[in-house]
């Protein structure tokens, strides 16, 4: 058993020698494909380890599967009604076939790209002018086509190259969408009329609001002062009942009682300040007159 | 002894006896032989030590690993495919590969794309120095800005001149420009799905999968990020962007992570913020002047509410605003409105004092005179006439003693009319009253 240890060591090396000329292996981030001769012959799609001739008689190519973020330039496009914007789009790709990628771009990624930052110019001049630019922004939220815009470029971009270069159109999105630098300028005017315009509302609703507030609070106080004023009233009212209930007591005597309501009358008119002229025949002043005669006096 | 192993024995005796009679050459280099069979073969025993080594990986708390075998991800007996931190026994590549990944590291990002252009001097610059003067336009390569909806200002037309409705119907779109800087921030939640979709380059060794992964994903969350901020934007204007950040900065989140899950990217968006947003340097004169008046107008109304609640409060106390409403209810609760009286103060609460105060001396005097009245009553009916002199004497007494002047007039001849003329200045007090009652 001893001296079977090297000859079987040397044995299991030459296995794996042979095996890595026979078998390969694909990663789980990996499409790759067979060349006989320099000729594909056939796609690898699943990872793993997959067997071959060994070179030169098969070759395996591989591509990296995960994906892959492009971004076209900016670009300028005219919408429907003839409104230019400035686009900059970008997409999210795969290779799902490698040798219809192969077939089509050879191993060269950047020529992949290459077709794709045309296409991407292709599709948008098409898409975007079918919609007016009122479906790119607009003051009204439900006439925005954004996203549909977008899944429209993703449809196009997708019919014409995922079948023919082997590759998946994962996503399109638009990550910048500006105007051309004149249009800013006439942009700025008008959101510096439209800010004016809304200064002057603001000042003539501040105004409004505090009129309005000052003339709900007067109709509030007047209301107040009504609603208190009836309610004196009422009180008071109250007050003369009642003392309407001592007043019939004077209707024992009502010349009596006038007179002594006259006499209180007087008392409290002419306390103060006054200055009267009496002719002399009022009584007591008839007293000035004459000495009066106990004689005609009534007995 | 065993027969097999007896002959063995009897077999090797002879080798040692060969190896004692060899000569002193040959025996050296069968020594040397053998040394060097014994150094190989630590260096053997070595070698495999160091290649069992190199099979022991270490998961990080942070991370999590993915297990390749042949490029093939392993599931484990569970069905899960992420492997947990801890110490793991990997074969060598090609035969197995584990690959490590950050998972519960939360990763920001900062977008700025969308900011108008600064050189390195206006960056570093002191905030209080004044801003360089803005370009009149924004050149689209090289300012950054996006779209947003435009001010609705359709109920305004009418305070706008001619010169301002002109412009505004018709000059452009209904659309503005305005800046604004972003942050996200996310981690990865789906190792195996991050694995396969996001192109991240194989470590180096030495290298952190960390920084190789920033440096694979940041562009594609970048894009997803600005195509939702492009999205968001256009729905909102300057003014709704003021005030609901949190609302936009929380619909951008939800885009990019519709994009993401699209994308089967395994991340999962943490948070959105935007960090900075303003509207065009160009057009500050017209925006500062908005939120001076703005301003005013808020301060305007602060101090026509001051005004009216010292107003109501001089009308009718602390409750004037509840009674008040209570009075405008036709339904509102006697009870209610009652407790609501009672605890009136001001204007209303001295009318009311006042009637109340009228009530009882009108009802005290009432009484007084008809006490007055019924004790002079039985006197009366037995001499009437005395007793109406003498209380009209009294009274005239009263009178006159509390007079300040008296003018007592002597009849004419013969007991007939005279004619008086008597001037009297105004008194001063009644001048003085009148001249305040006018004001």
């Amino acid at each position: 058993m001893r001296h079977l240890g090297i000859p079987f060591i040397v044995g299991l090396l030459i296995l794996v020698f042979l095996s890595m000329l026979v078998v390969f292996q694909v990663r789980q981030t990996e499409v790759a494909f067979v060349t006989r001769f320099g000729r594909p012959v056939r796609p690898v799609i699943e990872p793993g380890l997959h067997l071959k001739w060994p070179d030169p008689i098969e070759h395996v190519t591989r591509f990296d599967a995960r994906l892959r973020l492009f971004e076209g330039d900016y670009a300028e496009t005219t919408t429907k009604g003839a409104v230019p914007v400035i686009v900059k789009a970008y997409v999210m790709w795969r290779i799902v076939d490698p040798l219809a990628f192969y077939r089509a771009v050879g191993t060269s990624i950047q020529a992949a790209e290459n077709k794709l930052y045309s296409q991407i110019k292709d599709t948008q001049n098409r898409v975007f002018g079918q919609h007016q630019f009122g479906e790119l922004v607009n003051s009204d939220p439900n006439q925005i086509r954004l996203a549909a815009i977008q899944r429209q470029m993703l449809e196009d971009i997708k019919n014409a190259m995922e079948k023919d270069y082997g590759i998946e159109i994962k996503a399109l999105g638009i990550k910048q969408m500006k105007v051309s630098e004149d249009v800013t300028a006439k942009v700025f005017e008008r959101m510096k009329a439209a800010r004016t315009l809304r200064t002057r509302a603001t000042i003539a609703e501040g105004q409004a609001e505090a009129k309005a507030i000052d003339s709900d609070a007067k109709a509030k106080r007047d209301e107040l002062l009504a609603a208190a004023q009836a309610r004196a009233m009422a009180i008071r009212g109250q007050g003369d009942a009642e003392a309407a209930k001592y007043y019939q007591m004077l209707e024992q005597e009502p010349e009596f009682a006038m007179f002594l309501k006259n006499l209180e009358a007087l008392k409290q008119m002419l306390k103060e300040r006054t200055t009267l002229v009496v002719p002399m025949m009022v009584e007591p002043f008839s007293l000035l007159m004459r000495i009066p005669d106990p004689n005609q006096w009534k007995r | 002894m065993a027969p097999d192993q007896e002959r063995n024995h009897h077999q090797e005796q002879p080798q040692s006896l060969d190896t004692s009679q060899m000569d002193s050459a040959t025996r050296s280099l069968a020594e040397a032989l053998r040394i060097s069979f014994v150094v190989l073969k630590f260096v053997m025993i070595g070698i495999l030590v160091a290649f069992f080594a190199t099979c022991l990986q270490t998961i990080g708390p942070q991370e999590q690993g993915i297990l390749l075998r042949f490029g093939q991800v392993k599931t484990g007996p569970d069905g899960q495919v992420a492997i947990k931190p801890g110490l793991k026994f990997v074969w060598p590549y090609p035969i197995e590969e584990l690959v490590k990944i950050p998972v519960s590291t939360k990763t920001n990002l900062a977008i700025n794309s969308f900011w108008y252009f600064q050189t390195q001097e206006e960056l570093l610059a002191d905030k209080t120095r004044p801003a360089p003067r803005p370009p009149a336009k924004l050149d689209p390569l090289i300012e950054g800005y996006c779209l947003a909806r435009g001010e609705d200002i359709g109920n305004l037309l009418g305070l706008a001149g001619r010169q301002f409705r002109r412009l505004l119907l018709t000059g452009g779109d209904d659309y503005s420009i305005v800046h604004s800087k972003w942050q996200v921030t996310y981690e990865i939640s789906d190792i195996k799905a991050f694995f396969k979709n996001i192109p991240v380059e194989s470590p180096k060794p030495g290298q952190p999968y960390y920084e190789l992964m920033k440096k694979g994903f940041n562009p594609i969350m970048q894009a997803c990020l600005e195509e939702a901020v492009i999205k968001t934007m256009v729905k909102y204007n300057i003014d709704q962007v003021i005030v609901a950040t949190d609302r936009v900065a929380s619909q951008v989140k939800n885009l990019v992570q519709d994009r993401l899950d699209e994308l089967d990217s395994g991340v999962k968006v943490l948070s959105v913020t935007l960090t900075a947003f303003t509207w065009p340097r160009q057009v500050d004169e017209a925006f500062n002047a908005f939120i001076t008046a703005s301003q005013q107008a808020r301060t305007q109304v602060s101090q026509a509410q001051a005004d009216a609640q010292t107003t109501l409060n001089e009308a009718a106390g602390p409750i004037a605003a509840q009674l008040a409403a209570a009075l405008e209810d036709p339904n509102a609760d006697p009870n209610y409105l009652e407790s609501l009286w009672a605890q009136v103060s001001g204007e209303c609460q001295r009318i009311l004092a006042e009637a109340r105060a009228y009530r009882t001396s009108v009802v005290e005097s009432a009484r007084s005179t008809a006490d007055y009245f019924m004790s002079l009553l039985p006197e009366y009916r037995n001499r009437p006439m005395l007793v109406v002199q003498a209380l009209y004497l009294d009274a005239i007494g009263q009178v006159l003693s509390e007079m300040d002047e008296k003018f007592v007039l002597q009849s004419g001849d013969h007991g007939g009319e005279r004619e008086v003329r008597i001037l009297l200045n105004r008194d001063p007090a009644i001048k003085a009253k009148q001249a305040q009652g006018s004001q």
